[in-house]
């Protein structure tokens, strides 16, 4: 995934929440640490609460033993020892309310000095009597949640007088615990009885027995406090210095930033009406120095864009202006021709092509100098310009062609459009130019209505028939192509077809090559193919009918030839030819000639092992230069071609120079083919056919366009065939099919 | 410095008192104590007798024979044993009460026995309050009996039982009580209310036995005793009123009245209460 850079305000939030973290983080840790103090103190604390515990109920056992000497001074106890006779009542009502005992005493019992109860009480847990020589250390005894300690102390009036009896106290050990002791460390209110602790035990195991919690320790917790509310404190004022950080960071360099950066989308997307300059001093030296280059380069930016913009309208100009006449030119035309053909698929719109053609302008050229053609050509195109209407542009397409393409238009509209464009220029005044004769100016105009797409790639040429008509002797006025002009029109050819058969032939640019198969009468499998040239225009493709008078006129019969052998050579690299054993391609006699043909050929000759590869020639091309041909073919022959004569029949040549051909193979031309309904035709053919066979020759038979027709060329002994009933030719990308 | 403030003050200090404590085991097998102060032989031994459920400690009769003993007379001060052997302190309202005002006669009579076997042979009754009473009926039940030694009683802030006190909380409903108690021979402990005790839990016959002694009879023993017995008592003293100081007065008692004195004779009244007790101790 590409990387976005963030802005500086994302930055800055990202420190700021890098800050928050390890604040956070430092003070997580320091409340930690201070827990874990806590925890060491807490266990500390638990020691010490234990402690406490022990010593409690250690004093709470000494106190049980100092506590009697009080006792000596309670007169009524020793009443009860000396009169117990109403012991009962005394005991209900004075032992525990007279408030001689202490408070954690929850029950006594009087004995006398042999040990012997006062009296007896249902309820009473003391026993009835007691041992004095045997007084047994304090004993603890449980029973729901209590734990009962009770303690006999003996009753003496001093320490030196004799033992008078004996006091018996209960004391229920926890509520003691939490009445007299103020522990440190110890919540007394949460000290508790294990559940299913033993019925008696010894007071030093009792602490084993006792559940409580600690009390707060007020140190640790007020310490906390005091972190935490440091922590806070020290959060708010971090929290502060980050969002005036934050403000300043924004005002002070986010925000400018973010003007330099819109000033530099804005310079991006440039509209020089609504860039709008960074004006105010932004308060950081670098980035004012930043602002200031910027605002300056901008500046100078700008002038060079406008020179700029000069230099490209100027050039645009250039590119899409006739510089003599000042008319739009040919790639202009193009352009906007193309833009015409795209607004047509889409709209349901008419539209007219007109050209006019300057007659005899060669002659004027010729007669009164290329500057009083070119003033003529400026004449004639300023006459045309001002009679179009509001829109209308008029191109220089070729030397002395022009063009105009009229959207909308109908063609009664056309007719009196260009009427009146040729009265102009009739009208205007050549004579002042030195021209002693009259300027003509012929127009054909092809019309495609609004519902007729397909029309529109034969416009150009329907418009160049227009013109041809509109040339002919007594033919004033412009011309409106009608169908009926098409027949005997074929050859005539505007500028563009020229130029794009030119352009194929030198450059190889549009230049498709189509195959068709020549099947094998026995096998009825595709032995080769014959390659056929054809060319791609914008305005679709140009037939060979139009192609080879070009050639022929320009001369381009090698430069064709050898465009063909490297069109032929890249598609066998190309493997386009798998499972197919050859192919054939056609050479003009004009290369037949040439002592560089074997040269040119050379491309193909890496493919002779792979492929057979046919060279056709014509018998009239042959017969031309029969020996320096037939040399080079023979060259070519050794070399692995195999030579075909093509069209054989249509010519002059006899069979006598037919046996001093070096040729492998003979096409019969498609006029005795097709002639054979013709039983005279037939019978020659067949007995040609006969006779060549005999000679070793492979015979084609071309144009077999039915059923019948191939019937017969395979009785007639044909070893090939080939036409529109086996094969239609085709531009085949990828590989061949194997059979028809 | 210290020191010699601190040896100085010793030397101001008076004399300590070397007092005896004396235990006699009474008839009914109780202990009782007494503190006995030796003084000069010629003199009469003063008998104190404390006040009601008192100590020989109440510092009334304490700081009297303190006084009295500094001025060489020997004084006896027992403590009631209130049923209570080698009793100590006084005895709450609250306690049990199993004593009675004829143990307290006994015990009185036990000491004066001992006090004439030590070879006292004037012997002064000395009593305050109820203690002046238990004294009367001294005088009562062994009247015939009394030792001749017996030569005066003294009856400090002399009071009664029964109706008549203002500040007693005996009542005749509470007095029916007891009587109907005791009649169904029900003689157990009971709460009832005597004297200054408003809860004073006894037996019906000891509770009835001290209030036998009712203000007609006091001042009939008083009046009737072949001892020369002497009454003292405070003016403002609201305990016993004003109305049984006047029939005192009128018994033809030897009344002694002290201006200003209440019931305890505190402050300075303890000094005319001393002199006055000099006077009748040497009255003869």
């Amino acid at each position: 995934m590409a990387f976005r850079p963030l802005s500086i305000n994302h930055y800055t939030l990202g420190f700021l929440l890098l800050i928050a973290l390890m604040f956070t983080g430092t003070a997580w840790l320091g409340f930690r640490s201070i827990e874990e103090a806590g925890g060491s103190l807490e266990q500390h604390r638990q020691h010490a609460a234990r402690e406490e515990l022990e010593q409690a109920i250690d004093a709470l056992i000494r106190y049980l033993d100092e506590f009697p000497d009080q006792l000596a001074e309670w007169d009524e106890l020793f009443q009860q020892i000396g009169q117990p006779l109403y012991y009962s009542y005394w005991r209900q009502h004075r032992l525990l309310a007279a408030g001689k005992l202490p408070p954690l005493v929850k029950q006594a019992e009087l004995y006398d000095a042999a040990g012997r109860v006062l009296g007896r009480f249902v309820n009473s847990p003391f026993p009835d009597r007691i041992d004095p020589q045997q007084q047994a250390p304090a004993a603890v005894q449980t029973e729901n949640g209590h734990a009962w300690l009770y303690r006999y102390v003996p009753l003496r009036r001093s320490p030196d007088s004799p033992v008078q009896g004996w006091l018996g106290l209960q004391i229920d050990l926890i509520p003691a615990l939490r009445q007299r002791f103020d522990f440190r460390d110890l919540d007394a209110d949460s000290i508790r009885l294990l559940p299913h602790a033993p019925e008696r035990i010894q007071p030093e195991f009792l602490p084993d027995l006792l559940t409580y919690r600690l009390k707060p320790s007020p140190g640790t917790s007020e310490l906390l406090e005091i972190v935490r509310r440091s922590v806070w404190q020290l959060a708010a004022v971090i929290g502060l210095l980050s969002l005036l950080f934050y403000i300043l960071m924004v005002q002070v360099l986010g925000r400018p930033l973010r003007n330099i950066s819109r000033y530099i989308d804005q310079l991006h997307n440039r509209d020089e009406e609504t860039v709008e300059q960074p004006k105010a001093l932004l308060p950081i030296a670098e980035l004012e120095k930043v602002r200031a280059s910027l605002i300056s380069y901008d500046a100078d930016l700008r002038k060079a864009q406008q020179d700029l913009g000069r230099k490209n309208r100027a050039l645009w100009k250039l590119a899409h202006h006739d510089a003599l006449t000042g008319m739009l030119n040919r790639r202009a035309f193009d352009r906007d021709w193309n833009d015409a053909r795209q607004l047509l698929q889409r709209r349901r719109i008419e539209l007219g092509l007109v050209l006019f053609d300057v007659n005899r302008f060669k002659a004027i050229n010729d007669t009164y100098g290329h500057q009083t053609g070119d003033e003529v050509l400026k004449a004639i195109s300023h006459c045309i310009q001002t009679r179009l209407r509001h829109g209308e542009q008029l191109y220089r397409i070729g030397g002395d062609e022009f063009a105009a393409i009229l959207i909308g238009t109908r063609p009664k509209d056309l007719l009196k459009l260009t009427q009146r464009c040729l009265d102009a220029i009739e009208a205007h005044d050549f004579e002042a130019m030195g021209l002693k004769e009259p300027v003509r100016v012929s127009c054909g105009i092809a019309y495609c209505p609004a519902n007729d797409r397909e029309r529109l790639d034969k416009l150009q040429w329907q418009a160049d028939v227009a013109v041809y008509q509109a040339k002919k002797p007594g033919q004033h006025g412009p011309v409106l192509f009608k169908d009926d002009m098409a027949d005997g029109s074929q050859s005539i050819f505007s500028s563009w077809i020229n130029e794009a058969v030119y352009q194929a032939v030198t450059s190889g640019e549009g230049m498709v090559l189509y195959y068709q198969s020549i099947v094998n009468t026995q096998s009825l499998d595709i032995d080769y193919y014959e390659s056929l040239l054809r060319i791609r225009h914008e305005s679709g493709f140009i037939p060979p009918s139009h192609i080879f008078p070009v050639v022929h006129s320009r001369q381009l019969e090698t430069a064709l030839d050898r465009s063909v052998i490297r069109k032929l050579a890249r598609d066998l690299e190309n493997r386009k030819f798998q499972g197919i054993n050859g192919v054939s391609i056609n050479l003009s006699a004009e290369s037949l000639v040439r002592p560089e043909l074997v040269d040119w050929l050379a491309p193909l000759r890496s493919f002779l092992n792979e492929y057979r590869i046919t060279l056709e020639v014509t018998e009239t091309s042959l017969i031309t230069h029969l020996g320096i041909a037939s040399r080079h073919l023979e060259t070519l022959r050794e070399q692995g071609f195999k030579v075909a004569l093509d069209d054989f029949g249509s010519g002059y040549s006899s069979l006598l120079y037919l046996t001093r051909m070096p040729v492998d193979t003979i096409k019969f031309d498609i006029a005795l083919i097709q002639g054979m309904e013709d039983r005279r035709i037939h019978q020659l053919v067949c007995e040609l056919a006969r006779m060549l066979s005999g000679l070793g020759y492979e015979l084609v038979a071309e144009g077999i366009e039915t059923k019948e027709v191939f019937d017969r060329v395979i009785a007639a002994g044909f070893t090939h065939a080939q036409g529109f009933y086996l094969d239609t030719p085709k531009r085949h990308h990828g590989s061949l099919p194997a059979s028809s | 410095m210290p020191h010699r403030l601190l040896g100085l003050m010793l030397l101001l200090l008076p004399a300590p008192i070397l007092a005896d404590t004396v235990r006699l085991e009474m008839p009914d097998r109780l202990v009782a104590t007494a503190e006995m102060l030796p003084g000069e032989a010629n003199k009469p031994l003063l008998l104190f007798v404390h006040a009601f459920l008192q100590t020989r400690d109440f510092p009334t009769g304490k700081r009297l024979a303190e006084s009295l003993n500094e001025e060489g007379y020997p004084t006896l001060s027992p403590t009631l044993t209130l049923g209570i052997s080698e009793r100590r302190n006084s005895l709450p309202c609250e306690s049990l009460h199993l004593h009675s005002i004829d143990q307290e006669a006994r015990e009185l009579a036990g000491w004066i026995d001992w006090a004439e076997k030590r070879g006292h042979r004037n012997i002064l009754l000395v009593g305050h309050s109820a203690g002046s009473v238990s004294i009367a009926a001294y005088l009562e039940q062994y009247s015939g009996r009394i030792p001749k030694a017996v030569s005066k009683t003294i009856l400090i802030s002399l009071t009664h039982y029964g109706p008549g006190r203002p500040a007693a909380f005996e009542t005749p409903e509470l007095q029916r009580k007891a009587r109907d108690l005791l009649s169904q021979g029900l003689d157990e402990p009971t709460d009832l209310a005597l004297s200054f005790c408003e809860k004073y839990p006894a037996r019906p016959s000891d509770y009835l036995g001290y209030l036998r002694y009712t203000a007609s009879r006091v001042q009939q023993i008083v009046a009737d005793t072949p001892v020369q017995t002497h009454v003292v008592l405070g003016s403002k003293d609201f305990r016993i009123g004003e109305r049984w100081i006047q029939r005192l007065k009128n018994n033809n008692a030897r009344v002694h009245i002290i201006e200003g004195a209440n019931h305890f004779f505190d402050q300075s009244h303890e000094f005319d209460l001393l002199d006055r007790i000099g006077e009748i101790i040497r009255t003869p």
